[in-house]
This record gives C-alpha cells, sequence and structure tokens, in this order.
C-alpha cells in the first residue's frame, strides 16, 4: 500500500504544480513548428515533461501530457469546464486507443475516420456520438472537422469540435472540448477564432 | 426450500450498493450490447447451470453483455455477470459458454468478492488508492473509469488463486450437473490463449492474461484426470450450432469493434469465423476488405481488393466497398479506377455522410485527369 502511495503522491505533486500563466495575442512555438493568437482571458498550462499528470475530464481525464506533442493547452475556467488543445503527433506515435497507425497521404476521409475509430476505442467515454464529420480547412491545408458529445462516468454531458491536418509526417489537430451545457456554445467562438489564427511555421527543429 | 437467506454483514451491504451504483452508471453508459435475444439465451444457460442451492433472490442473477472486444466476463458480488462480446466471439460452443458462467457464478455464490475485499487490509484506502492508480494509465484506467472500482477489480485482477481453483472446481460440478461435455471447459481457456498469443500485445483483464489462461487449463485438465475422470469420459452436450447462431450477429458487431481498434488479426480471425457460417454475407467481405486495407500492409492490398470485389458480387447496390477500392486505388496511384469506384459510391449512396470528403477527391482526380 505504501509503495503504491510513494507512487501516486508526486504525480499528484506534479500535477499541482503544473504551470499555468495567463496569456493572451500570439502565442509562437517554434519548437513545434506553429503559432496561434490566443483570446484574451485565457489560460496556458504548460506540460512539464514527458508524462505530466493534468486532473481534467475525458479526453483530459487525469491526462498524461507530454511535452513533446503538446503544443497548447488553453483554459478559461478549467479544464473540465472547457479547454482548447493543440496537438502535435508524429506519424509514427501510436494513437492512445487504437492500434491503427497514422499514414503519411492518406486521404481526408480516412484520416477522419482513423480519428473516430481512436475515439470510439476509447471505452471510458459513455454515450460517445458522432454528430458530424466533414472536410474543413486547417491552416489552409485540407482537413477535417468533427464535432462529438460524450458523458463522463458521472453523468457530466460534453462536447468537442475536432479539427485535424496532416502537414508532412505530421499530424496537427486543434480540440475544443467544454460541458455540453452553456460552456460549449459561450465559448466555441473563441475557439474557432484560434483555429483560425494557426498557423504551422514549418518543421519541428 | 427451506434455506434461511442471505445474511449480510455491514460491509457487504456496503459492497452491495457500490456493485448497484457502479452496475447503473454502466447500464446508463451506452457500452451495453443491444440484443435482447442474445441475453435471453445467455441468460437460459446460465439458468441451466445454477444449483438449486443458489436461490435467484439471494443473488441478482443475470447476464449483461458489453460491446467490447477484449476478452473479459466478470461478476459483481451480487450476481450480475457481465460478458463482453470480445469473449462470445471467441467462444466455440454453449459448453464453453457454460464453463465461462458456472465459473463466474461459483465466484458469486461462493461470495468470493466479498472475501477478497475483506482479506485486503485498509479497505478504504486500498479502493481510493486503486482509483487514482488507475486513472490515467492505458487500457487498465479505461477500464477502472467504466466499470467502476468492485467490477475492475473483479475483471482485471480476479480472485485469489484458492477462489479461482474453487471456482474452476464447483463451475466443472454445475455445468457437469446440467449436462454439458466437461471436456470442453479446458479447451476454452486454451482456445483463448491462442488467440491473445496472435494479437502479441497482452490484454488488461483476468481472461485476457497468458498466465491465468494457463492456470485455468491447466486446472480443468487436472480435475478431468482426476475427480471428474468419469464425467469426461461420458461426455455430454456441446451445443454448437445453436450457440453459433445466436451469437453469429455478435460475432460480426464484434470484429467491427476490433477493426476500429485496429486489431486487424484479431478482425480477420472473427470474420473468417462468421463466413463459415455464412459464406455469402456481403458485408462481412467488406469489413474484412477494410481489414486488409486498414492495416497499410501493401502485402494485403490484393486482399483487401478481392474481399471489395467478392462483396459487390455479393450484394449489387452495396456502396461501401466502392468507397474502400476507390481509396485503395487513390493511394496506390490508380486515378481512373478510383475516380471510378468513388462516383459509383457516390451513385449508390447519393446521401452518404462522406459525400463532401468524396466530391472533394473525385475534383481532385477529374482536375488532375485534365492537367
Amino acid at each position: 500500500m505504501k509503495r503504491w502511495m510513494a507512487l501516486v503522491l508526486p504525480l499528484l505533486l506534479a500535477a499541482a504544480c503544473a504551470p499555468i500563466t495567463a496569456v493572451s495575442g500570439k502565442l509562437a512555438l517554434a519548437d513545434h513548428g506553429l503559432e496561434v493568437d490566443v483570446p484574451a482571458g485565457w489560460y496556458r498550462i504548460e506540460p512539464i515533461g514527458r508524462n505530466h499528470l493534468v486532473m481534467a475530464g475525458f479526453p483530459f481525464e487525469a491526462l498524461l501530457l507530454d511535452k513533446n506533442t503538446e503544443a497548447v493547452l488553453l483554459t478559461r475556467d478549467g479544464l473540465l469546464l472547457q479547454a482548447i488543445r493543440v496537438e502535435r503527433v508524429p506519424v509514427d506515435k501510436d494513437l492512445p486507443y487504437s492500434k491503427r497507425k497514422l499514414v503519411v497521404g492518406m486521404p481526408v476521409h480516412d484520416l477522419a475516420e482513423l480519428e473516430v475509430d481512436n475515439l470510439r476505442s476509447n471505452h471510458a467515454a459513455f454515450n460517445f456520438e458522432l454528430a458530424e464529420n466533414q472536410p474543413a480547412p486547417v491552416a489552409g491545408r485540407p482537413g477535417f472537422r468533427l464535432v462529438y458529445r460524450w458523458k463522463t462516468k458521472e453523468g457530466l454531458p460534453l462536447q468537442a469540435i475536432h479539427y485535424g491536418v496532416f502537414d508532412g509526417k505530421t499530424l496537427f489537430r486543434v480540440v475544443y472540448q467544454a460541458a455540453a451545457r452553456h460552456y460549449f456554445e459561450r465559448d466555441a467562438p473563441a475557439f474557432e477564432r484560434v483555429r483560425e489564427s494557426l498557423r504551422l511555421t514549418g518543421p519541428r527543429a | 426450500m427451506g434455506k434461511a437467506p442471505l445474511q449480510q454483514e455491514e460491509d457487504e451491504r456496503r459492497i452491495w450498493a457500490r456493485s448497484q451504483e457502479e452496475q447503473r452508471r454502466l447500464e446508463a453508459s451506452g457500452h451495453l450490447y443491444d440484443d435482447p435475444e442474445l441475453e435471453a439465451y445467455i441468460a437460459r444457460v446460465l439458468e441451466r447451470v445454477r444449483p438449486p442451492e443458489v436461490s435467484r433472490g439471494d443473488l441478482s442473477l443475470r447476464v449483461r453483455v458489453i460491446k467490447n472486444p477484449l476478452l473479459n466476463a466478470f461478476t459483481y458480488p451480487n450476481g450480475a455477470i457481465y460478458v463482453h462480446t470480445g469473449i462470445l466471439a471467441r467462444i466455440d460452443n454453449e459448453a464453453q459458454l457454460a464453463t465461462l458462467l458456472a465459473h463466474e457464478l461459483a465466484h458469486a455464490s461462493h461470495r468470493h468478492a466479498v472475501t477478497r475485499f475483506r482479506d485486503i487490509q485498509n479497505k478504504t484506502a486500498f479502493i481510493s488508492t486503486f482509483q487514482v492508480m488507475a486513472a490515467p494509465w492505458g487500457l487498465i484506467g479505461l477500464v477502472a473509469q467504466a466499470l467502476g472500482t468492485v467490477g475492475a477489480i473483479a475483471a482485471i485482477y480476479g480472485h485469489s488463486q484458492e477462489q479461482e481453483l474453487e471456482a474452476d472446481r464447483e463451475g466443472l460440478r454445475l455445468m457437469t450437473r446440467a449436462g454439458y461435455d466437461p471436456r470442453e471447459a479446458p479447451k476454452l481457456f486454451l482456445h483463448l490463449r491462442q488467440w491473445i498469443e496472435d494479437e502479441k500485445k497482452p490484454e488488461p483483464f483476468f481472461f485476457g492474461t497468458h498466465p491465468r489462461l494457463a492456470e485455468r487449463t491447466a486446472s480443468y485438465e487436472s480435475l478431468l484426470a482426476g475427480e471428474f475422470r468419469g464425467a469426461a469420459a461420458q461426455g455430454g452436450e456441446v451445443g454448437g450450432p445453436e450457440f453459433l447462431a445466436r451469437t453469429r450477429r455478435a460475432l460480426l458487431d464484434n470484429a467491427v469493434l476490433d477493426l476500429q481498434a485496429g486489431r486487424f488479426v484479431q478482425t480477420q480471425k472473427t470474420i473468417s469465423k462468421y463466413l463459415a457460417l455464412d459464406p455469402h454475407d456481403a458485408a462481412a467481405h467488406y469489413y474484412l476488405g477494410e481489414s486488409h486495407r486498414r492495416s497499410n500492409d501493401p502485402q494485403q492490398r490484393e486482399q483487401a481488393l478481392a474481399h471489395y470485389r467478392e462483396a459487390i458480387g455479393r450484394a449489387a447496390g452495396f456502396p461501401e466497398p466502392y468507397r474502400g477500392l476507390g481509396t485503395l486505388h487513390y493511394q496506390a496511384g490508380n486515378r481512373t479506377e478510383a475516380r471510378r469506384a468513388f462516383a459509383e459510391y457516390l451513385r449508390l449512396a447519393p446521401g452518404a455522410k462522406d459525400r463532401p470528403y468524396i466530391e472533394g477527391l473525385l475534383e481532385e482526380l477529374g482536375e488532375d485527369d485534365k492537367s
């Protein structure tokens, strides 16, 4: 028992120590090869290691952030209420729930389907429902837009808008999730502005 | 029956209450498999192995099926048994199903979960620590979130070795008494081992781990060579055809879950099993084509093409195989074939949800042709 606690406590402490900074305006991340405009009043949570634990709600429930792939994680009132996430996934990285592999050059409909397969294979998402799957440009490139809903095990309804695009050997995801009531609609326009502002500035250094 | 009703102590009542809460969440999760006829069939097999001394009033005996491709079956302390489609898809006959249900029933009737919880010192700390530990990590974390603590501990860790051996012995007694062939019992676990060896990646559940399955196989073989030797010599009912007829739909649905999860070997094995029952099923050929295509293995490309064509040949007007063909041709740079297949897909499915994607591809392919 003590051994388990010894493992858990440092992780919880690390979660509690997540650097949270108020940001607004242009956020240029040369290391991730992207830039976005952050709306005023939002906060950025920065991962501090490879497996940095942040307690939130699915898909961020007890999220293990990896600073190598998590470029941007923003919230206004707390991650469970709303979060914007920009993620950079190298083509050879395993997906968290499905063993399907990303392939350079896969058609956009196939890439979107792979993302949906991955989400559907997350057995912790209750009542997952895909509401929309259509092509959408992301950073000036052909990408996709998904809208889906699910519930946490406690029954909290959540909703997400999920964009994705391939750039070279990297999948970029821009995801907004929020509590379905009130927060989702309220902050969706701010998210769309973030997504529209996304610029891919080149390969990772 | 003249039997005194189950007397519960305070901690057992708490565990039952917690189990009921977890079950309520699970029932509302959207993870349950909707096939009342299949559940009724499994319930009949459970009723057949239930001994008279186990009263329905003492336990809430019932079976629910969970849409999940992993190998798993587990029992809550109150007797509610949950079986994944993943394990149903790997079972070959009713005698093997009876083995599994009788094993789980024995855990419930012998109150193994309660004893297990009592064995753990400082239970509250264990449970809360388990929840925190399990929360973020991989499949175990997902299971812990989906099933709740009582369900997850039963599903992942099973019970103590003595309790498992007791459930093996009692389960074998129950299925033999019900007239099933006891020789099918070790075959079930041997068979499950072969499935997980194909996947080359351990699964998180008790019934998906090699050592636990090896223990069960050895335990049942030992029982058949000793205490149940006479019953083994006598044989019994196997119940293959009805089992396969009842689980047929679940077999294909589970293959789709495996497909989404990227478990292509499992998908292909399950669909091959399904096609042995119905070789003309166009949907099965389509999904087999999908599994070959989604594997991204160039050596499987021809098989994907062959199964898409087979699906089209079996069901004229079936749109999805054309989309698969179009995608394969597109990726191979066969633009004329890709355009033809995508156009046929949209002709057959004018209201397809992915129409905007396909129209975009057709535009790209058309422009390319002009250049």
